[in-house]
């Protein structure tokens, strides 16, 4: 695996090895643009916030870095995109392993209609885990990761859908992270949410920074300013969604530069 | 006209909770009134003859002196060529479905599914016509006499397999599109996704398509009467010729008076307990996998 840097530094702490870049990413659906020459680069280990209105390419964006977009007739994705310096958009990379390093948070929590022990073990089991103690062992650490185990423990042949939409969010995440990931894609993970739920996931979140790099899309501005390092802007331009702005997210909600992000971040437009 | 009013709604709500448990009430009697005739018409014999000679008379003979009535090698032979046409028709039907579902491009899902649906709309005495003339030579000419409990099978497997597929098709199409993302996202294989999220997860629907299929194959009568032989015996291998318990109604109704006609009736409270019991069953093995 190629190392890239940071194109231009001026900390002098050590330089965060690039985790994803996109460079004149586009995505048309049927020949239509939906999201058009997205330029970004995101640091290993940090947390970027995708913010923008509906429909402005957010999660098409999310969607060409585990290649989702393979799934959806008419999809077509061009320029390039790598992670950890690997090419993630031609045809010859190995999608299923792509899609293990990098794991994706829906905004509806979706357990598959099995028990919670099952949920967890399929994949590591799919993933090729063949002692059922390391596979418990993974999934006992996952649970206790996103804080469930102490909810679940006496009742993990239960039904995952019993759980409430929080616990289920979180059974998501613990099914996603026992892949250990290096990247999670987070589409609106709190949406359906209330906000106790939503604070225990954002709690996650915080835990994560350095371990995970984390994209996560957001319809709430507060939740972008609490939970991320970074923040890309992106909003609609000529009929089609692009990144307007991107930069650390204090500086970004302090003194945004582009005014469609001062009047977005103010709550004027959007 | 009507005007905007509170009145008009709750109207509304009346109307169709009225239609809708008229409509279950009347369905609900009639199935138990089946039932009910069904044993009221069985009841002289079960009086007359006690039960336990419809499983322990040394034949069928319900015309001889003393009678004999029994039914056994008849529930046999049902028993046997819907098994039998389940074991075939099951796994095909399925298989069929996942790649109607799964791996088919849609022009040739779409073509598949048409043949299905057209073999699905074949009378069922075409079926047994077709038997008759086509399979039984090609069984008579290895195994004779041809009209047998394996004739059966394949023409009763032949016509359970539209119930089959579409029944599955519909169950694994109507797996949430979110699991299929999700199997995706979390790097899935094809197999792996198949065996352990979207069968299971449709597994009620699928217990449906068996059971629908099953309760399907019991119940036939035609094409059954036509190939199977139609001799009251108890068959010893799968190209004896068998009768099943339709079969036997159909044939013999007609002519069939007093005690002889209330024995048929037997015959059909049997067939009957036969499907509660495979609804029961069914019910049971859904629970069973609920969160396997």
């Amino acid at each position: 695996m190629s190392i890239h840097s940071l194109p231009t530094t001026t900390c002098a702490e050590p330089v965060p090895q690039t985790a994803l870049q996109a460079l004149d990413l586009t995505v048309r659906y049927r020949g239509r643009a939906a999201l058009r020459g997205v330029n970004l680069t995101v640091a290993d280990g940090s947390v970027t916030a995708l913010i923008g209105p509906s429909g402005c390419g957010k999660t098409s964006f999310l969607n060409c870095i585990n290649r989702m977009t393979d799934l959806i007739a008419g999809c077509e994705v061009s320029g390039t995109l790598s992670l950890f310096g690997e090419d993630v958009l031609t045809d010859g990379s190995n999608l299923l392993a792509l899609r293990r390093r990098v794991g994706m948070i829906f905004q509806r929590a979706n357990p598959f209609p099995l028990s919670i022990r099952r949920n967890l073990d399929l994949p590591l089991r799919e993933y090729g885990i063949r002692s059922a103690s390391e596979r418990a062992g993974r999934l006992e650490q996952a649970l206790r990761d996103v804080g469930l185990w102490r909810e679940v423990i006496d009742r993990l042949d239960d039904p995952a859908l019993a759980l409430s939409g929080g616990q289920r969010q979180r059974l998501c995440i613990a099914r996603a992270i026992a892949l250990e990931p290096q990247v999670l894609l987070m589409d609106e993970p709190c949406s359906g949410l209330d906000p106790h739920a939503t604070a225990a996931i954002e709690d996650l979140i915080h835990g994560w920074h350095g371990r995970y790099t984390v994209l996560i899309v957001t319809h709430n501005l507060a939740q972008a300013r609490r939970v991320s390092d970074h923040t890309a802007v992106f909003w609609l331009q000529d009929g089609a969604g692009t990144l307007v702005e991107h930069g650390p997210t204090g500086a970004l909600f302090a003194a945004p530069r582009h005014p469609v992000t001062a009047d977005y971040v103010a709550g004027r437009a959007g | 006209m009507s005007t905007p009013g509170r009145s008009s709604p709750p109207d509304g709500d009346a109307a169709l909770r009225a239609v809708t448990g008229l409509a279950a009430r009347l369905s609900g009697t009639v199935v138990v009134g089946i039932a009910l005739f069904v044993l009221w018409q069985a009841w002289p014999a079960l009086q007359a003859v006690g039960p336990l000679r419809f499983v322990t008379d040394a034949g069928w003979h319900p015309l001889a002196q003393p009678a004999q009535f029994n039914l056994l090698p008849m529930l046999v032979a049902s028993v046997a060529v819907t098994l039998g046409a389940m074991l075939l028709a099951g796994p095909l039907g399925l298989f069929t479905a996942i790649f109607m579902t799964d791996y088919a491009p849609p022009a040739l899902a779409r073509l598949l599914r048409g043949v299905v649906e057209l073999l699905a709309g074949v009378p069922s005495v075409v079926y047994g016509l077709w038997g008759l003339v086509t399979l039984v030579p090609l069984l008579a000419a290895w195994q004779p006499p041809g009209a047998s409990l394996l004739a059966g099978i394949l023409v009763l497997a032949l016509m359970i397999l539209p119930t089959m597929v579409l029944a599955s098709h519909a169950a694994i199409a109507g797996v949430a599109a979110e699991h299929r993302l999700t199997v995706a996202a979390l790097g899935f294989s094809c197999a792996g996704s198949l065996w352990g999220v979207l069968l299971p997860a449709a597994r009620a629907g699928l217990c449906g398509a068996l059971l629908l299929s099953t309760t399907r194959a019991l119940g036939e009568t035609m094409a059954m009467l036509m190939v199977t032989g139609n001799v009251a015996r108890m068959p010893d291998s799968l190209f004896a010729p068998a009768r099943t318990l339709t079969a036997n109604i159909a044939l013999e109704l007609a002519y069939a008076m007093d005690r002889h006609r209330a024995a048929l009736f037997v015959g059909g409270l049997l067939l009957t307990a036969l499907v509660l019991a495979l609804v029961r069953l069914a019910r049971g093995l859904g629970c069973a996998w609920r969160h396997a």
